[in-house]
């Protein structure tokens, strides 16, 4: 039987269903994959912005965070391997976000064959057209630690 | 990592660790991530590229399609024709609106007097659209030559009922040694525009180049544009758009190369006697003549002819075809309405 932490899970999940709300009510649909291609519903324009301004950089907050609590939730309970997992998904969000701000050098190495693949298909817009933040770095920065503190104020192990 | 666990236990930690990491990943691609970046799809004109057949059965189609820069808010599923609402103003003249609108709003005067530093002066600049919402530049420009370019980034910037979101850059030339200092050239290159007014939603790929050296300005426009109702992606090629303004009306000519996805191209003009005037506070032409040119599908010049009225009892145009390249008109759609 699988053991899951379930009060670090629920907290990430809660996380990402937040970060979910936010792109149905506050970006416009245009603007992205999932709406466009999956869920095909949003309020943007009906609702008041809920995020306002904030709104611009949350996702990258919401996302590290939300992933590493659900991940550390899933594969371990030893305090050491937190670290991994944080710097993991630090490592690949960052990754992602000055792939943007080198798009040249992102789509040379992105493969042909993601083209037509859901999701995968979008990964040329993502760098050609996505915006290179440095306040997305800092929300990620931020995301990391709070999610490694969260992690270790709710792990249940004794020592590590 | 030394995940816990005894072997079918580790197992399942690695499998649904590794799930998280996917999930992860696709939720990156997804949504974008974040900041003001995040990606819209592709715009892709994918219908034909040689000229379009004009008859009797598509003349009107093709003729609004040409005017407005798209169909009149009707679409086809399995099931019946849906209405999707009503376009309005040329999408042609939404876009350069919100645009025009938005170089009104940047303030150069100040951005001139700026600090300059080896030859450069850069700014970032805010400013609150007209019905909402708001746009941020960077600028820099030459201090001697005048030449200027930069990012505009567009939140929900609404002018004259038209909403607009996205990023475009922007280059241009700027007259420094006037006071105050003077645009005399400003281009838009932008990969995605989003723009909505009413129940019209579309977006937009393309450039859009101003002359302000001429009266009335012109504006050049070469984009790709998708209708968000219908998904259909039309091309407006190498026009030339020009309005000037009346006491209570805006007078509209243009020309060009229209892409429908259905049919191809037509080239198009308006009457240079006859534009299309549209009065304050009306989404419709009162009057206007629009030439539409294809093909009669033996190499001769086939004509749909657009011509706009007023109330009563409502804003009306009629469509004629010469369809067999004669120049005699073969067909007259009779009385139809904008809406």
């Amino acid at each position: 039987m699988l053991r899951i932490n379930k009060i670090q899970f629920l907290i990430g999940a809660l996380a990402l269903l937040v970060g979910g709300l936010l792109y149905l009510v506050d970006r416009p649909p245009n603007y992205t994959y999932f709406i466009n291609n999956l869920v095909n519903v949003s309020f943007h324009g009906d609702t008041p912005r809920i995020f306002g301004s904030l709104g611009n950089t949350l996702p990258a907050y919401l996302h590290v965070f939300s992933f590493i609590l659900i991940t550390g939730a899933l594969v371990s309970d030893k305090k050491r391997d937190y670290i991994i997992v944080c710097l993991g998904w630090c490592f690949l969000d960052c990754a992602f976000e000055v792939g943007q701000a080198f798009h040249a050098w992102s789509l040379r190495i992105t493969p042909e064959w993601f083209s037509g693949i859901p999701f995968l298909e979008n990964t040329q817009n993502y760098f050609l057209l996505g915006t290179f933040d440095f306040f997305d770095l800092a929300a990620i920065a931020l995301g990391t630690v709070t999610a490694y503190l969260l992690l270790m104020i709710t792990n249940k192990e004794k020592g590590g | 990592m030394n995940i816990s666990g005894n072997g079918p236990c580790k197992k399942l930690r690695c499998l649904s660790g590794a799930s998280v990491i996917a999930f992860g990943l696709m939720t990156i691609l997804a949504t974008g991530g974040g900041g003001g970046g995040a990606p819209p799809p592709p715009i892709v004109y994918r219908g034909p590229l040689t000229m379009a057949v004009v008859d009797r059965n598509n003349a009107q189609e093709l003729a609004t399609g040409a005017y407005l820069g798209g169909q009149i808010g009707m679409a086809m599923d399995s099931r019946a024709v849906i209405e999707l609402g009503y376009i309005g103003r040329p999408r042609s003249w939404k876009v350069i609106q919100v645009l025009e609108d938005s170089i009104g709003h940047m303030d150069m005067t100040s951005v001139a007097a700026g600090v300059s530093y080896r030859g450069l002066i850069t700014s970032r600049e805010t400013f609150a659209c007209a019905c909402g919402g708001s746009a941020t530049y960077d600028i820099r420009i030459n201090d001697i030559t005048g030449e200027f370019n930069g990012t505009m980034t567009f939140s929900s910037c609404c002018e004259d009922g038209v909403t607009g979101s996205g990023r475009a850059d922007f280059s241009g030339l700027l007259d420094i040694s006037a006071s105050p200092p003077v645009i005399l050239r400003f281009s838009f290159n932008f990969n995605y525009l989003g723009f909505s007014s009413g129940s019209d939603s579309f977006a937009v790929s393309g450039i859009v180049a101003y002359d302000f050296q001429t009266s009335p300005y012109t504006a050049t426009i070469d984009m790709l544009l998708r209708e968000n109702a219908t998904g259909s992606v039309f091309w407006i090629n190498n026009f030339n758009l020009s309005l000037a303004e009346g006491p209570g009306y805006v007078d509209v000519h243009f020309s060009g190369r229209f892409y429908d996805p259905a049919y191809g191209y037509v080239d198009i003009y308006t009457d240079p006697m006859q534009a299309f005037r549209i009065y304050d506070g009306d989404e419709w032409p009162s009057e206007g003549l629009l030439i539409v040119e294809g093909d009669t599908g033996t190499g001769l010049i086939a004509t749909a002819t657009l011509t706009a009225y007023p109330p009563p009892p409502d804003f009306w145009y009629e469509v004629d075809c010469d369809e067999d390249g004669d120049g005699t008109p073969d067909f007259n759609s009779g009385q139809l309405f904008w809406q």
